[in-house]
């Protein structure tokens, strides 16, 4: 254990002296790394989004299973693939789910299992943390390869008593593993659900998101979403932009999965090379000041 | 600490960068950023296979050493890793020649394929289970902690979605072999009763499948017994198979096991002494058997659950196919009893169809002196008690039981026998010894009224009752047949009488009438005979009487008809003593024709000639052809012979006792006026005493009653002698035949002995 903690500093220790090369010679000061962390008020690529009160935050810096106290699992099938007629069997195995040297990894496995041909893993946060309004944000790499669907997202916390679409949904960012240069932001609610819900996709130029981490995310107030991709704010979305009712005001806890297949996405192929892995540095959630 | 070290290092080592560089005004975009290595992986655990996941930023050239002795430069390389702990370093340079260095230390451990036993907690076995159907299978921590199962362990979760056929499977490393472990065990969880199904597969045998019944309870310890001796690679669990039970079950500590014995029934007693033998395998007796050709095991009773014998013990007797009288032997300590006993039964169980069960008895010192009986079993797969009486006159005699499954046919089949043991109280007493009836007819054609099966039904009841019962004296005399006909007189009428209507109407040419065995134990009543037309009760015979001169022993009573009498009468009416109105209770057997013709005239049927005498020579080994009445004496056959093997002796001792040994009523329809008999015959004996005695006469009988008799006077010695004698029949009725009788007498004076011993007896009408 003694070496993993010691990892996880020297990461975060790295990562800090990388903000401190700029500002260390502007100043000519030898501050300490301390001093630094407590002097960088914002986070080091986050430009766009101003709710700066963190609230909850997972480093995944403890290697084994994620936090119990944050995350459970949806396992299984759910109701014809979750509704998408997915073909993964989602599990909370070490083989679909784990923290290792600071990431969470979800990983696609392809294998037989329970009359399924792959697993995956899908993270929730319900009945452990949700929050209405405030800054949902992730840093993600993502896998790659024809049907690789991974997601982060939210899901309003009263889904169990009004359903779905009015519990409202907020999909911080979808992506097509064929499409490795592109991600959507979508909102689905009463009478803009599934196909004809508010999405606005997200292109990188010379940069794709299975090769580095990115920063997914949102920031959310009473009438307006906006969505953002590391420094650059692509969509806003407020109660001029749906097609009924506006469904945010309430509490929404988080969802983070890689599926296989289904609708949206399409079956893997051939080329499809597996195990595919989602790595997540960290997910913070922040409240306005 | 090293990685503190050398996280601290690094620190410096940017920080003299930074000052040597003096100072950065320049733009960010001018210096190249810098390296920072990083890895994350993933691990098969079935496989060993590693994913190196690169996380490292700002690099152009990567540098692995996977602590194995191997290296790569690929960005994200895999490896594939034997069981152990490497140590895995990525050093990661970019385009100026700076470098960082990330080092992760990982531990593989690959997964084995399960096999039984399966507990679902080895680390290094990978315990996947394919479900199908609907059900979900996964490994998860007990989440009962009670019963069979009180442990915290990892478990297998079964859940059933509620459909049909849903289950899981699991394909083994290596196959369950039940050779000779046929029964899986399982623990296993549910709140509900439920059936489990556990099926198991190869590719090359038809899948075997054997359900059970889990009770509801939680943890429960549930097996599965097969009878296939295959190996399956495939082990595939249904929980309800039949029905649509949705829910979570947990299974747990699968294995392999002995097949353990059905509920069964100790065994309290045992004996292997003669007199009171109770062969029941309460111990292992297999030191006690001989095995002559044939294997003995003490096992555990194949088929205890059901059936009449649920005693936990069994022998099992498997032929080796030397010969076809491959057989086990079994010595006692005395000799066997059949006074006080009836016979030796004995349960028996085998797979094979109709086997035939051969009981010999021997005498240990001369394996000539036997007598053997053999029974065929109507049950298979089931345990069946055969019956092997013995009559009285077997006592003393044997002190070995040899036990032969299938006699006639050598081969390697398994049987199995169990309780053999002495029953019935034997001589003298119901339900004695008895020898079972072979023929029966209630035809006209060829009536033989024997008893053999219950001719009830077919008893008409005229103020007298029927019963079908045992022989009440089965053991001496000239009925020792198994059963016989129970009449009761009502005493409604003097004319109490049973009757039998019959197939067709009786046919006397060349027969001389109907007899028949009476018993009873009033003395000197008549018993008479009538024939009817049936409907028609004015056709008739008339009465045909004949008088009992015998209580409480079984004689033979005949009843001439002429030939006259042919084709006119089907049915035969009976009355015990026609005389009076009684309620008294008589017993009749045998009722069958007799003679070769003219019955009831008087003389002139089919001639009888040559020696009319039975098993003369007792060659049979025993009395068949005789009637024997022991009279508190000793008739048996001996092996002290004038010629052949065996002989008859008689012992009178002490006084009071006068055995009897009779050809009785021989040539009976066919001896007439005139006729020459010469008696033959070999003796010797001893006498004690002044009441020691012999007494041999011949005798001619009437239809009832004696006609002529002839004294025959001998004076035995240690010596064998022969004695020849030749008389002529008297006018009269001579058609119940040539009776010879020999008799040893110890009379009324105590102290007195006798002894005879008699062979080759030939009586020869006409020489």
């Amino acid at each position: 254990m003694e070496k993993i903690v010691n990892q996880i500093k020297m990461k975060k220790i790295k990562r800090n002296l990388r903000l401190i090369k700029g500002l260390v010679f502007k100043s000519l000061l030898l501050a300490l790394p301390i001093f630094v962390i407590s002097s960088c008020s914002t986070d080091e690529t986050q430009k766009v989004a101003t709710f700066t009160k963190l609230v909850m935050q997972d480093e995944f810096d403890k290697d084994g299973a994620p936090n119990s106290t944050i995350w459970g699992y949806d396992e299984g099938t759910g109701i014809e693939g979750w509704g998408n007629n997915e073909l993964q069997y989602y599990t909370k195995r070490t083989e679909n789910v784990k923290v290792e040297n600071g990431y969470l990894l979800i990983t696609a496995q392809k294998e037989s299992y329970n009359d399924y041909s792959y697993t995956s893993a899908r993270l929730t946060t319900k009945g452990k943390f949700d929050q209405a309004y405030g800054r949902f944000e992730a840093r993600i790499r993502l896998p790659y390869g024809q049907g690789m669907w991974p997601a982060f997202w939210l899901l309003g916390a009263n889904i169990d008593e009004v359903g779905w679409p009015k519990c409202g949904e907020i999909d911080i960012m979808e992506y097509r593993g064929q499409h490795p240069t592109k991600v959507l932001g979508t909102v689905h609610g009463p009478g803009y659900s599934a196909a004809t819900s508010i999405s606005k996709s997200y292109s990188l130029l010379n940069d794709r998101f299975d090769t580095g981490f990115h920063i997914f995310g949102i920031e959310w107030g009473p009438d307006y979403i906006n969505y953002y991709v590391d420094d650059v704010l692509y969509n806003q979305i407020t109660p001029a932009d749906v097609t009924g009712e506006w469904v945010f005001d309430h509490p929404f806890y988080i969802i983070i999965n890689l599926a296989v297949g289904g609708n949206f996405v399409g079956s893997p192929n051939s080329q499809t090379v597996f195990p595919q892995t989602m790595l997540v540095d960290y997910v913070r959630v922040y409240q306005k000041n | 600490m090293k990685q503190l070290l050398k996280a601290a290092k690094g620190i410096i080592a940017i920080l003299i960068l930074a000052l040597s560089i003096n100072g950065c005004q320049n733009s960010e975009n001018d210096d190249l950023p810098e390296v920072i290595a990083g890895f994350t992986h993933t691990i098969n655990e079935n496989t060993g296979l590693v994913t190196f996941i690169n996380t490292t930023t700002d690099a152009s050239k990567f540098v692995w050493d996977f602590g194995d002795g191997t290296t790569s430069t690929e960005i994200n390389p895999l490896h594939n890793y034997a069981s152990g702990t490497y140590t895995i370093t990525l050093r990661a340079f970019n385009a100026s020649g700076a470098s960082d260095t990330y080092e992760d230390k990982i531990t593989i451990l690959r997964k084995g394929p399960a096999s039984l036993p399966i507990n679902f907690d080895e680390a290094n076995v990978s315990y996947n289970a394919s479900a199908f159907g609907g059900a979900a299978f996964e490994i998860v921590q007990n989440p009962s902690v009670s019963g069979t199962n009180n442990k915290v362990t990892k478990v297998g979760k079964i859940a059933n979605s509620g459909a049909v056929n849903e289950g899981i499977s699991m394909k083994l490393g290596s196959p369950v072999d039940l050779t000779s472990n046929k029964t899986i065990k399982m623990n296993f969880w549910s709140n509900s009763t439920v059936d489990v199904l556990l099926k198991l597969e190869n590719v090359t045998a038809a899948a075997v499948e054997v359900t059970t019944k889990h009770n509801g309870t939680g943890w429960e310890s549930i097996s599965f017994n097969f009878t296939s001796s295959a190996k399956y690679s495939t082990l595939t669990v249904f929980v309800d198979p039949k029905g649509t039970k949705a829910g979570s079950f947990y299974i747990d500590d699968i294995m392999q096991i002995q097949t353990p014995p059905p509920p069964c029934m100790e065994e309290t007693a045992e004996s292997m002494s003669a007199a009171n033998l109770n062969v029941t395998f309460k111990t292992d007796q297999t030191a006690n058997i001989i095995k002559d050709g044939a294997n003995f095991e003490w096992v555990f009773n194949p088929k205890s659950d059901t059936g009449i014998n649920t005693s936990c013990k069994a022998g099992k007797v498997t032929k080796t196919g030397t010969n076809p009288w491959d057989n086990i032997q079994i010595n006692l300590d005395a000799k066997l009893n059949f006074n006080t006993n009836s016979g030796i039964k004995v349960k028996v169980f085998s797979a094979v169809a109709g086997f035939k069960v051969l009981l010999k008895l021997e005498d240990k010192a001369n394996a000539g002196i036997n007598t053997e009986l053999e029974l065929k079993t109507t049950k298979t797969n089931e345990w069946e008690e055969l019956s092997f009486p013995f009559a009285s006159t077997q006592t003393g005699k044997y002190n070995k039981i040899v036990l032969i499954f299938d006699l006639a046919t050598k081969n390697t089949n398994t049987y199995y026998f169990d309780d053999m043991t002495l029953y019935g109280t034997g001589g003298g007493g119901t339900g004695g010894a008895c020898v079972t009836e072979t023929a029966e007819s209630m035809s006209a054609a060829s009536l033989n009224v024997t008893f053999k099966s219950d001719q009830t039904a077919n008893i008409i009841k005229d103020g007298a009752s029927f019963e079908y019962v045992s022989n009440p004296k089965s053991d001496t005399g000239i009925n020792t047949s198994c059963k016989a006909g129970k009449v009761t007189n009502l005493g409604i009428a003097p004319w109490d009488n049973v009757q039998i209507n019959l197939d067709a109407k009786l046919d006397f040419t060349n027969r001389s009438g109907l007899k028949m065995k009476v018993y009873s134990l009033k003395p000197g009543t008549k018993v008479t005979m009538k024939l009817e037309l049936i409907g028609a009760p004015g056709t008739n015979s008339g009465d045909v009487p004949a008088t009992r001169t015998k209580a409480g022993e079984w004689e033979e009573l005949s009843f001439p008809f002429p030939a006259t009498a042919s084709g006119k009468y089907n049915k035969i009416v009976i009355f015990f003593d026609l005389e009076n109105k009684d309620t008294d209770t008589y017993f009749f057997d045998d009722l069958t024709f007799y003679g070769t013709g003219s019955g009831g005239g008087g003389g002139g049927g089919t001639p009888a000639t040559g020696d009319i005498a039975e098993n003369g020579g007792f060659e049979l080994g025993n009395f068949t052809g005789w009637a024997t009445y022991k009279n508190g004496g000793v008739i048996d056959v001996s092996t002290d012979s004038k010629t052949g093997t065996w002989s008859a002796k008689l012992v009178a001792d002490p006084n009071g006792k006068n055995p009897t040994l009779k050809q009785e009523r021989k040539g009976a329809g066919g001896i007439k006026a005139g006729d020459k008999v010469k008696i033959t015959f070999d003796y010797k004996g001893a006498l004690a005493g002044i009441s020691g005695a012999y007494s041999i006469q011949s005798f001619v009988e009437a239809a009832n009653g004696v006609n002529q008799t002839v004294n025959i006077s001998v004076v035995p010695t240690n010596a064998w002698q022969t004695f020849t004698q030749t008389y002529t029949v008297n006018a009269g009725d001579v058609s119940g035949g040539i009776t010879l009788e020999f008799v040893a007498i110890c009379g009324g004076v105590a102290g007195c002995n006798s002894t005879l011993f008699v062979d080759n007896v030939s009586v020869v009408i006409n020489p």
